[in-house]
């Protein structure tokens, strides 16, 4: 009934009992992979460094949106905004109060954090459909006035940001360096996510999530802790806008459309809800989906015609359909569930269950 | 005779060697456990006047109830007499319309759920409500939110004090998991396991929040007989072991007459009968009730 855990361990202790990997081999694997993403700017060309950036600046935002509802069970479907208040704070702040990006940062996370609790209020007394619509409001307020005030924002026409300068003699305004950046930041968000899911917060989101009558009932603060959850999965949001924009030194509100936040869900199902690995696995299923249809545009060219550049967006929007069409039918618990299958049968291996 | 009674003693001291322990240094750390034979036996729970309606239908009729320090006090009646509405009313969750709840003299009427399990009113429900996804531990660790020290950024960053608490914690899981003899599930979802592991692991997280008082909601409902047994067993040990006075809703009158030290007896909202089992035996109110006699 109970095999979640590798052969051959035992806990002598309580601090072993926690552990989150048990075996050596696991550790080995786990040190091998962050270093290999360390080394691997070294072996590919600047396509896919790019890729690479995108991807960890992404998995950022979805590990925000994976607390909010992964784990804490509040749709949230104003994700991008948030992203993009993340952004505009770092721009605006290096625009008109001249701060340097690492002083920007930490407020690139607060200000969304502090906004994103604002809009979780109402998860206090709405659930599922209802609460979804009223993150929608999220969306609709925060581009409106971004795209409106003008005076601070530049409104439509986006504004620019700078990468941060020189430190410790590295210099990011090469690509390389900066994906290193992003790669530290996002693996420390990582790890910090980790962390959240297995503390006591972490523990009461989830309780919110199966029952949150009993949850009230054993000592929860259920106000706190859906306000909380909107909080932290927004600062993860901000974070990951802004480490994106700095990478294209550039912002507009074009880019955090109603369909971006849909998406993310979606990949959150194809990733799977309710752990770490699930959202690293959809944020990195969306985006190298995104570049498989940019590669395919010559392709509709052929077949399309002209316009090659709408065929792409076109494409782009079957294939995200279909994958997760095929998730919903076949893994509605996600790559994570079926990672965790597999490794269970290498467990088991000579016998099938 | 006697010898055999001083064998079963000893090898319930034996038992209580490896479980609960943990539990009860927690408990006494922050009060003296009080032993339920002193003379003074002091109210510790008290429900004053509840009335609570429903549109027309009168829930609660003017119902008072008492709990003293270290009993066992059943709460027994038909299908639909209030009970669990009297629960409700106690633990917060349903606000009753007239009537006060105090809990060591100390007026809860108006607190809110989460605030009334933190001063260690605890309670377990009819129809079990657990945390589905998380492990049978984890269950019972997430009981014990009020108790976890850290804020939440130390744990995030995961500092060596929250890991040592962290463990400390789970110490204390494994401790109840001992106990109640959950071991070989410890880690299973709980969504998959059978009704009576189930209503056990309730039972467990109820205990890890260190109540004061605890509520049970018919716990041996749907249960055969060896898992009542069982159960039965688990409520006395902690009865006698934590000292923690329970309230017990329960249908089956041969557990309640056996464990019970005092019983109430309500029938359509109304308080209709309390005394020791004997008496509510004898009572004639409590039997036409039962018989469904006019
Ligand atoms: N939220 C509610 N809204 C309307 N009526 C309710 C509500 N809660 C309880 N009632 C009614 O109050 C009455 C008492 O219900 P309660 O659940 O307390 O009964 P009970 O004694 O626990 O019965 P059982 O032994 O079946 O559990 C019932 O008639 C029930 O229909
Ligand atoms: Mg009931």
């Amino acid at each position: 009934m109970n095999i979640n855990r590798p052969c051959g361990t035992f806990d002598r202790n309580y601090f072993q009992a926690k552990e989150l990997y048990r075996t050596r081999l696991r550790k080995v694997l786990l040190a091998l992979l962050i270093l290999g993403m360390y080394v691997l700017p070294l072996l590919i060309g600047d396509y896919g460094i790019s890729i690479l950036t995108v991807i960890c600046a992404f998995i950022i935002g979805m590990l925000g949106l994976q607390i909010i509802t992964g784990y804490c069970g509040q749709i949230s479907i104003g994700h991008a905004a948030f992203m993009g208040v993340g952004m505009y704070t770092v721009a605006i702040l290096q625009r008109h109060f001249g701060f340097s990006f690492w002083l920007a940062l930490p407020f690139a996370g607060l200000v969304p954090m502090f906004i994103g609790m604002m809009f979780g209020v109402p998860a206090l007394r709405m659930k599922g459909l209802y609460l979804a619509f009223a993150t929608l409001a999220a969306h609709f307020v925060i581009v409106y006035v971004i795209s409106n005030w003008r005076s601070v924002t530049n409104g439509t026409d986006g504004m620019w940001m700078k990468r941060p300068g020189e430190l410790f003699g590295i210099d990011f305004m090469k690509d390389r360096n900066y994906y290193l950046l992003v790669l530290t930041v996002t693996i420390f968000m990582t790890y910090v996510a980790t962390n959240l899911s297995r503390t006591k917060l972490g523990r009461s989101f989830v309780a919110v999530r199966d029952n949150d009558i009993a949850a009230e009932v054993m000592g929860i603060n259920i106000a706190y802790t859906k306000i909380m959850a909107f909080g932290v999965g927004c600062f993860f949001a901000g974070i990951s806008g802004a480490m994106g924009g700095a990478y294209y030194e550039y912002v507009n509100i074009e880019w955090f459309g109603l369909d971006d936040s849909i998406w993310y869900l979606g990949f959150l199902v194809v990733g799977g809800f309710g752990s770490i690995f699930g959202a690293i696995a959809g944020a990195t299923v969306w985006k190298i989906m995104d570049e498989l249809s940019t590669l395919v545009t010559p392709l509709a060219e052929t077949f399309l015609g002209g316009a090659a550049f709408y065929a792409s967006a076109a494409f782009s929007l079957v294939f995200y359909s279909l994958i997760i069409i095929v998730f919903l039918v076949f893994e509605p618990r996600g790559i994570a569930h079926r990672w965790e299958i597999i490794k269970r049968s290498y467990r088991l291996h000579p016998f099938p269950y | 005779m006697a010898e055999f009674i001083r064998d079963i003693t000893k090898k319930r001291e034996q038992r209580y060697s490896y479980g609960l322990m943990l539990l009860r240094e927690c408990i006494e750390k922050k009060r003296p456990l009080i032993n339920p034979n002193s003379k003074e036996r002091k109210a510790l729970l008290r429900a004053e006047n509840i009335s609570i309606a429903f549109g027309k239908l009168q829930a609660l009729n003017n119902v008072m109830v008492e709990v003293k320090e270290g009993e066992i006090l059943a709460i027994i009646g038909p299908n639909g007499a209030g009970k669990t509405c009297l629960l409700n009313v106690i633990s917060g969750f349903y606000r009753a319309q007239q009537g006060d709840v105090y809990l060591e003299e100390k007026r809860i009427t108006h607190f809110s759920s989460h605030k009334i399990a933190e001063l260690g009113l605890c309670r377990t429900f009819q129809n079990i409500a657990l945390y589905t996804g998380l492990s049978v531990t984890d269950n019972i660790i997430a009981g014990r939110h009020p108790h976890i020290g850290y804020n939440f950024v130390t744990g995030m960053i995961y500092f060596p004090w929250a890991n040592k608490e962290e463990a400390y914690q789970r110490a204390i899981a494994e401790d109840i998991i001992d106990f109640l003899e959950l071991e070989h599930v410890r880690g299973a979802v709980v969504g998959m396991l059978a009704y009576g592991l189930r209503k056990r692991v309730e039972l467990g997280r109820a205990l890890a929040l260190e109540p004061r008082i605890l509520l049970l909601d018919e716990p041996m409902a749907g249960m055969n007989l060896d898992e009542k047994e069982d159960m039965a067993r688990f409520i006395i040990d902690i009865n006698e072991f934590l000292k923690i006075p329970i309230v017990l809703i329960e249908h089956d009158m041969g557990v309640v007459m056996d464990i019970a030290d005092r019983i109430v007896v309500l029938d359509f909202g109304n308080k209709i009968a309390e005394g020791v089992p004997e008496e509510i035996k004898q009572n004639q109110k409590v039997i036409a009730a039962y018989l469904g006699a006019g």
